[in-house]
């Protein structure tokens, strides 16, 4: 007797952050989305928005160390950057995701738009610890702790922003400046694009849509992210 | 990560940069590799404007890096440094 074509449809693939809308890009290190032979980060948003690298010396790798099974890219602290030649993160409203871990070093970036006057998205090492930078204020005061593998998340508003880590609600500022439009591009691995401070550590994932998510909507993302790398969200 | 120090002027550094570009073929489409490490005029530099270079334990294991590598240090075109000394230059903080 033939089996049910109902019993050979694949499994239900689970959440798909392309679902939610406002996506700005998507990156994955868990698939073959990242080659370290062309030194290019093919965004999965559908934006188009790769990350590359046209120097092997200052690509990340693929890591021998993986996270929940999960293959990571590595970046050395050293010169490892990969950049988007637009400033697409440079947006009065957005939320931001990373799936990372700091290795050493006490500044790196893990997704940035910003140059040398801090007034722009992003999620970064600051001082050792997990930040969010939005429009002149980062969230050091309470910021987590990010030597063991975390997912950082954050709203970015002309008026605040708010850092979550693994679920639970890290900080949040008032603004104190107006955003910084004058780069012109974005890096995964730095941490302010002109002053260098290289990220010596992994990352797994980096989602960002370009509008502030509902509760609902971030959590869906956060319980995504922290499923698929073997990490407690509350 | 073994990182350096350039003792010799910044057309040593080219040089050398441009011979290994040579043996490997870049710029290359196939791999989007337009040079094997930063050129001088983007490398970093510590206090005294001398070029510092990090790269990774494979890249030195390459027969004509290798090569090379030993002549420059022999030749005192290059030393090597410690690596807190290359992040220290590299990673100022805010």
């Amino acid at each position: 007797m033939p089996m049910s074509p109902r019993l050979m449809r694949p499994r239900a693939s689970g959440f798909n952050p392309r679902s939610i809308s406002g996506i700005a890009v998507w990156l994955d290190g868990a698939d073959t989305s990242y080659s370290a032979s062309t030194g290019t980060w093919t965004d999965k948003s559908g934006n188009g928005q790769n990350f590359s690298q046209q120097t092997p010396n200052n690509r990340p790798i693929v890591s021998a160390v993986t996270q929940n099974g999960l293959t990571l890219l590595e970046f050395d602290g050293g010169n490892d950057q990969l950049t988007n030649g637009t400033n697409f993160l440079q947006v009065a409203n957005c939320t931001l995701f990373a799936a990372f871990r700091r290795l050493g070093g006490a500044y790196g970036g893990i997704i940035s738009s910003s140059g040398g006057a801090d007034r722009s998205p992003g999620i970064v090492v600051d001082n050792g610890r997990g930040a969010v930078r939005g429009f002149a204020n980062l969230s050091l005061a309470n910021a987590a702790a990010v030597d063991s593998f975390n997912i950082t998340s954050a709203t970015v508003t002309d008026g605040a922003t708010v850092m979550w880590t693994n679920g639970t609600q890290i900080d949040a500022d008032a603004a104190t400046s107006t955003l910084d439009t004058t780069q012109t591009t974005t890096a995964v691995g730095t941490y302010r694009q002109t002053a260098s401070n290289f990220l010596n550590g992994y990352i797994g994932e980096i989602i960002a849509y370009t509008r502030v998510l509902t509760t609902d909507e971030r959590k869906r993302v956060e319980r995504y992210l922290g499923k698929k790398w073997g990490i407690t969200v509350t | 990560m073994r990182s350096f120090r350039c003792l010799a002027k910044d057309a040593v550094y080219e040089q050398v940069r441009l011979t290994l570009d040579a043996a490997w073929g870049y710029p290359n489409a196939e791999t989007n590799s337009v040079t094997c490490f930063d050129p001088a005029a983007v490398a970093p530099r510590d206090a005294q404007r001398r070029i510092l270079l990090a790269v990774r334990d494979e890249f030195v294991s390459y027969t004509v890096a290798s090569e090379m590598l030993t002549q420059l240090l022999a030749g005192g075109a290059v030393e090597e440094i410690d690596l807190a000394t290359y992040l220290a230059a590299v990673n100022p903080g805010p």
